[in-house]
């Protein structure tokens, strides 16, 4: 075939560059591709398939027996020492524990973004008036986000003492001053039925900043004439609010959300340290089941199990997330 | 001959400028090794490497790194480390009964002969010595600590004449040390929300303060509940029958002990159930409760007016036993006293990884802090988690008098602790492959039962079930032949 023009073959241009330029862009990201493919996609799929295995620490070898009474150790699947098998996904429907737990996880997501979007938004609104110290209180209020989950675990563990918290003797005080006869007690972290709510509460201190650090950003971006454009027009606070600010930022709420919506998912380190899952069972999330089932019951198979129902809740929710938001979010004409 | 001046000249000038050591090789023998140590986060235990390391690594020229992990997550660190081959620590101090994942497997290295020598392992108490340190024949670690529950009070409360007397009108018998759980429980209950003088204040005081915080150490204390209910005289087999490993968890001595477990909440703070050990050694010395159930911990923390507003007002004895125990055998329950203490946790002992590459200088380590004149001045000093488990410790009444007891105090702290671990009734823990994931699953089962969620009978019929799962994965036979050994049972 003839060339169209008289450069040479390995040179030729197409829409993506000269085949030399398409050489060097797969030299340069084959690496990036292998290590992909190393460290995220293989263990995705190996873990895929231990899920359907029963890979357990310390299972005794099984064994058959022939015909002529030898005893012969069952050498499982593929000679790999382990059994396919649909029993984890089977037992899940009766895994008492787990429902609890993934009814917890639930719950810390909805309420957690839920608390979260809400403050952090009104923070975001105070802190994009102008007021003298804004620079300074604005560095303040990021200062919880930048601590580790286990310091802020911990300062939230001794905030929620019922005896000597500054909480409980703000309590006290306030009994005392009311003239209550039984003092005012709120069981933060020893009753089932308040101690989740607690624990949305450490998080929610922690990651209150990072919604209102992103949702500030975007209330800046948002031009200044359009405010002035509605205040021309004589629109109320409230109304450029609902009307002007809350809209503008939806895409970027149902990022925020969304971040915070799958981080919250895969909260551990608050519950550890503050009630190690309890009281009873009140809230342990699925991360701490899966690390326990893993690691100190050795039912790997079991917790790889769990992992994927974990994945398939988070995109259940991220999906349906992100339908409401397009179906919430006004279109641009065009 | 000028070369040979050359060198040693040059060498010389080396040694001056200390780019290479002055002391031979000899003398610190483990110079530039490092020596990776894992135990839990705290004073306790961990405290005491932080705080001698530096003595060691002055001797030896080696540096001792430790790593502290939360006991809830300090198995699953070790067992992972192992398993995956990772090979990050050198030196374990961990709870003697996980030997049956650790020593079984042949994750630690067996103990030299000169190391035990060493340590005058002779003079450690057997139960110490022998029962928890080996697998087998061999053993793969060096006693470190001698853990048994015990049970401490306020002797000023619960020898105050006034105090007895209207207790006796209420209940028809005086206040004394309680020998069985009802007695314990009554006291509990009449002392809870009582004002009385701690440290010259009258303030009203709690009836207990007992570990009740899931993914802590709180089991071991249902489980010194459980001995005096399920614990047949005679019969060592506590946990599981020594026929077939059928689990006794659900029988109806332990349920009756969930009950009382549960109903202990009634007499403690209402934060008791997110506490520790960690935390009701805090409280108790503060003067808060009259009774407390601890290892032996609180002994020193008590004296220690830093720490204690009580310092010689607590009295320690052994543990409580049942008014009546279920025999499993008969399948009835049989009337009268039952003490039968619990060996809790047995103690804290240290092993060796097998696959460590300093493995000479964790043992070297591992002797150091197993020493003892090491675990002495650690069994007298308070918060580093350190009981006695020698004959020298409690032979030598000075040791405790020069630490601050009195002498009526350490001599009753020696006999509720030489009362306790020489009681022919008394409970060994459970020592066999999977023990950390049985006593995870019970943890996780009362601590539903103590919030409430469900019943004790419930609580223990689950964990029964899944100590039969457990159990018939890890192999039935094989898991029973470790049974039957650890407690010692043999078929008539």
């Amino acid at each position: 075939m003839q060339q169209s023009n008289a450069q040479p073959a390995y040179i030729e241009k197409t829409g993506n560059g000269t085949r030399e330029d398409r050489v060097m862009k797969q030299v340069f990201l084959t690496p990036a591709v292998a290590v992909l493919l190393l460290l995220s996609i293989f263990p995705l799929f190996w873990s895929l398939g231990i899920s359907f295995t029963d890979v357990q620490r310390g299972s005794a070898a099984a064994t058959t027996t022939t015909d002529d009474g030898t005893v012969v150790e069952d050498s499982g699947f593929l000679g790999l020492g382990f059994h396919a098998t649909l029993r984890n996904y089977a037992r899940m429907p009766e895994d008492e524990r787990l429902l609890t737990a993934a009814r917890n996880t639930l719950f810390y997501v909805l309420a957690g973004v839920t608390i979260q979007y809400i403050i952090g938004f009104g923070l975001a609104l105070v802190l994009h008036q102008p007021f003298r110290g804004r620079n300074i209180i604005r560095v303040i209020f990021l200062m919880p986000m930048m601590m580790t989950p286990v310091a802020v675990a911990y300062t939230g563990r001794m905030m929620f003492d019922t005896s000597i918290a500054p909480l409980a003797q703000l309590l006290r005080t306030i009994s005392h001053t009311l003239g209550l006869e039984r003092p005012l007690f709120i069981p933060w972290l020893t009753d089932g039925s308040v101690a989740p709510w607690t624990i949305v509460l450490i998080d929610s201190w922690q990651w209150i900043p990072f919604m209102t650090l992103i949702l500030l950003a975007g209330m800046q971006a948002i031009p200044e004439d359009i405010y002035e454009a509605a205040r021309v027009d004589g629109a109320s606070s409230w109304q450029i609010l609902r009307k002007i600010t809350f809209p503008i930022l939806l895409p970027i709420s149902a990022t925020v959300i969304l971040i915070r919506g799958l981080e919250i998912f895969k909260i551990i380190d608050v519950i550890v340290v503050t009630t190690g899952g309890g009281p009873g069972s009140a809230t342990e999330s699925l991360t701490m089941y899966i690390f326990k089932t893993a690691l100190t019951f050795g039912n790997y198979g079991y917790a790889a199990a769990i992992s994927y129902i974990l994945l398939i809740l988070v995109i259940i929710f991220a999906t349906i997330f992100l339908a409401a938001m397009r179906y919430l979010t006004p279109r641009t004409s065009g | 001959m000028r070369k040979v001046t050359v060198i040693l000249l040059l060498v010389a000038m080396l040694v001056a400028t200390g780019i290479v050591p002055a002391t031979a090789q000899g003398d610190r023998p483990f110079e530039g090794q490092t020596v990776v140590v894992v135990t839990q986060t705290g004073r306790a235990i961990g405290g005491p490497v932080e705080d001698h390391a530096p003595e060691w690594e002055e001797m030896t020229g080696a540096r001792v790194e430790l790593q502290q992990f939360a006991f809830g997550e300090l198995f699953e660190k070790i067992i992972t480390d192992f398993e995956t081959g990772a090979g990050d620590y050198d030196m374990l101090i961990f709870p003697a009964d996980w030997a049956g994942d650790f020593m079984a497997p042949g994750y630690l290295a067996e103990v030299p002969q000169e190391i035990l020598d060493e340590i005058d392992i002779d003079d450690v108490i057997p139960l110490y010595s022998q029962r928890i340190t080996a697998w087998g024949d061999t053993i793969y670690a060096l006693p470190y600590d001698g853990d048994a529950h015990m049970l401490y009070y306020r002797k000023d409360l619960i020898n105050n004449e006034e105090y007895s007397a209207e207790f006796e009108a209420e209940y028809g018998y005086p206040l004394g040390e309680p020998e069985t759980w009802s007695q314990y429980l009554d006291m509990a209950a009449w002392f809870n929300g009582r004002e009385v003088e701690t440290a010259g204040e009258m303030a009203p005081i709690y009836g207990v303060l007992e570990a009740q915080r899931r993914n802590a150490q709180s089991y071991w204390v249902f489980l010194s509940h459980a001995a005096g209910y399920g614990k047949i005289p005679g019969n060592p087999c506590f946990f599981f029958s020594c026929d077939d490993m059928t689990p006794q968890v659900n029988n109806p001595g332990w349920v009756r002990a969930l009950e009382e477990y549960v109903q202990v909440g009634q007499y403690g703070p209402p934060e008791m159930i997110n506490y520790d050990v960690a935390d009701t050694r805090i409280h108790f010395p503060a003067g808060e409760s009259v009774f407390n159930i601890d290892w032996g911990d609180v002994g020193p923390i008590s004296y220690n007016p830093d720490a204690s507003v009580v310092v010689g007002d607590v009295g320690f004895a052994p543990l409580p036993g049942g008014d009546e125990y279920w025999d499993y055998e008969a399948g009835e329950w049989v009337e009268g006293p039952n003490r039968a203490p619990f060996i809790a946790f047995g103690g804290w002992i240290i092993g060796v990884a097998a696959n460590s590459d300093v493995r000479d200088a964790a043992f070297d380590f591992a002797a150091f802090m197993a020493s003892p004149e090491m675990v002495q001045l650690l069994a007298v000093t308070p918060d580093t988690g350190i009981n006695p488990s020698r004959f020298s410790q409690f032979e030598n009444l000075d040791l405790w008098l020069d630490a601050g007891f009195d002498r009526e105090g350490a001599e009753d702290y020696l006999d509720a602790i030489l009362n306790t671990i020489n009681h022919p009734n008394a409970v060994l823990d459970l020592r066999i492959t999977g023990s950390a994931e049985y006593l995870q699953t019970l943890d996780v089962e009362i601590s539903r039962a103590v919030a409430g969620e469900i019943s004790a009978q419930e609580a223990l019929d689950n964990v029964a079930e899944q100590w039969d799962a457990i159990t018939d994965r890890l192999g039935r036979d094989s898991q029973l032949e470790q049974y039957r050994s650890a407690v010692g049972w043999s078929p008539e």
